[in-house]
């Protein structure tokens, strides 16, 4: 079984249901990007798989298992790094190095030091006393010290500093590349999740409403444009996605067109593009999500 | 690696902008044969691309014998002669196909490019 891996997830809260039969597989050594609007689900989705809130309905397994509760040696080899911070303010570094080492039985420091000393970071430095970045940079790379078969991901960048990011997202592939860990990240920074993932899911009404490896999104998906008025709103060719329309122009995104199909719907006046991701996703998202303002 | 330049956002998958900037680099004489190549690690970390890119690339250059593989002492660019004429062949159609996809984002039609393309090379023969 996949190491990442849920099966008809459910889960609701007073304010309404977020997770509404969620399936998810994440392959064994792929990086995974999990896209999606404010409040879609992502932060529950990754909560639950980690134990950390029950689902109502369905399984949410990480190696195999759920976990809640038990499973000591499934959650050593699992990190997470949570949305926001979670650091004890008052813990200088090295009771967290510690702790950490008594926890991973694969724990590695080596990264983790050689970032205190290029930051000019004392161990004994504490949490309260970092800024908010380098507390962010901490958590990544006491995640990654604990050289994790599974690491999930909340939004993990946006406090970076951009030569920090770098850095860490440096480390973390050629960590991914020595260990070929599974790895599950959420991030709007379309541009991130454009380098660092194989695959790409979106996250919208509930469930996985769109998931593509992204060679695939590139080779295989196209932009069809059609300006002006069209005659109808019916899609020029098989295999569409999702379709958007804006300032006079309506456009369909489709996937496995044949070079022929290309060849017609040029002649027939349709303008025909490759995709990217950070061209594509935010309407991907936004026409599987649709809300109205 | 120095000299490979990738675009994380073009709408080219990034292990095909890999093996295109690498048969480049040899092209251009910046790669040697014999020259070693970065490991998957440092490939995958100094470019920061998902390893499965890399590990995709090598396979595919391995694959079209522009990049050999010496168990145990790393990835080496191909000593076989011929290379560098297979090499420029493409070369040329990478920068067409960029040119074709370009256009198209533009607005041109295939049609209208290989016109496009004619005109100009039937004004360079009048030219000279």
């Amino acid at each position: 079984m996949e190491p990442i891996r849920s099966l008809a997830l459910e889960k609701t809260f007073s304010t309404g249901a977020v997770l509404r039969g969620l399936d998810l597989a994440v392959p064994q050594g792929s990086i995974y990007g999990l896209l999606g609007r404010n409040g879609c689900g992502k932060t529950t989705l990754l909560n639950t798989l980690m134990g950390l809130s029950l689902p109502d309905a369905g399984r949410a397994l990480v190696l195999g298992q759920a976990l809640g509760r038990g499973c000591p040696k499934e959650k050593a080899a699992v990190a997470y790094v949570a949305q926001g911070e979670l650091l004890p303010s008052w813990a200088p570094v090295r009771e967290l190095i510690t702790l950490e080492a008594e926890l991973r039985p694969s724990f590695t420091a080596d990264g983790l030091h050689a970032w205190l000393d290029a930051e000019n970071l004392s161990p004994r430095r504490r949490v309260r006393d970092m800024s908010a970045g380098q507390r962010k940079r901490l958590e990544l790379e006491l995640a990654l010290a604990g050289q994790p078969r599974v690491l999930l991901m909340d939004e993990p960048f946006a406090a970076l500093d951009p030569v920090s990011h770098a850095d860490f997202t440096e480390q973390l592939l050629a960590y991914a590349a020595c260990h070929q860990p599974t790895i599950l990240l959420s991030s709007h920074v379309l541009s991130d999740l454009e380098r660092l993932c194989d695959r790409i899911g979106v996250l919208a009404k509930g469930v996985i409403a769109y998931e593509a490896s992204l060679d695939d999104l590139k080779e295989r998906t196209l932009l069809v444009t059609a300006r002006g008025a069209v005659a109808s709103q019916a899609p020029p060719a098989e295999g569409q996605i999702a379709s958007y329309s804006a300032a006079g122009s309506t456009t369909w995104i489709i996937e496995g067109l044949q070079s022929v199909d290309v060849k017609r719907l040029e002649r027939e006046g349709f303008r025909v593009s490759h995709a990217n991701l950070e061209g594509l996703g935010v309407e991907l998202i936004r026409s599987l999500d649709p809300r109205v303002c | 690696m120095e000299g490979l330049k990738l675009n994380a956002s073009l709408g080219v998958p990034i292990y095909r902008q890999v093996m295109d900037g690498i048969r480049e680099m040899i092209a251009a004489g910046v790669l040697k044969p014999g020259d070693r190549l970065p490991s998957i690690r440092e490939l995958a970390g100094g470019m920061r691309i998902n390893p499965s890119s890399a590990v995709k690339a090598y396979n595919e250059l391995k694959h079209a014998g522009v990049i050999v593989l010496d168990q145990g002492r790393g990835t080496f660019v191909a000593e076989r002669p011929g290379l560098v004429a297979e090499n420029r062949e493409a070369l040329l159609r990478a920068d067409l196909e960029a040119l074709l996809v370009r256009a198209r984002a533009r607005g041109f039609s295939e049609q209208q490019v290989a016109r496009a393309l004619k005109a100009m090379v039937a004004e360079r023969k009048d030219g000279s």
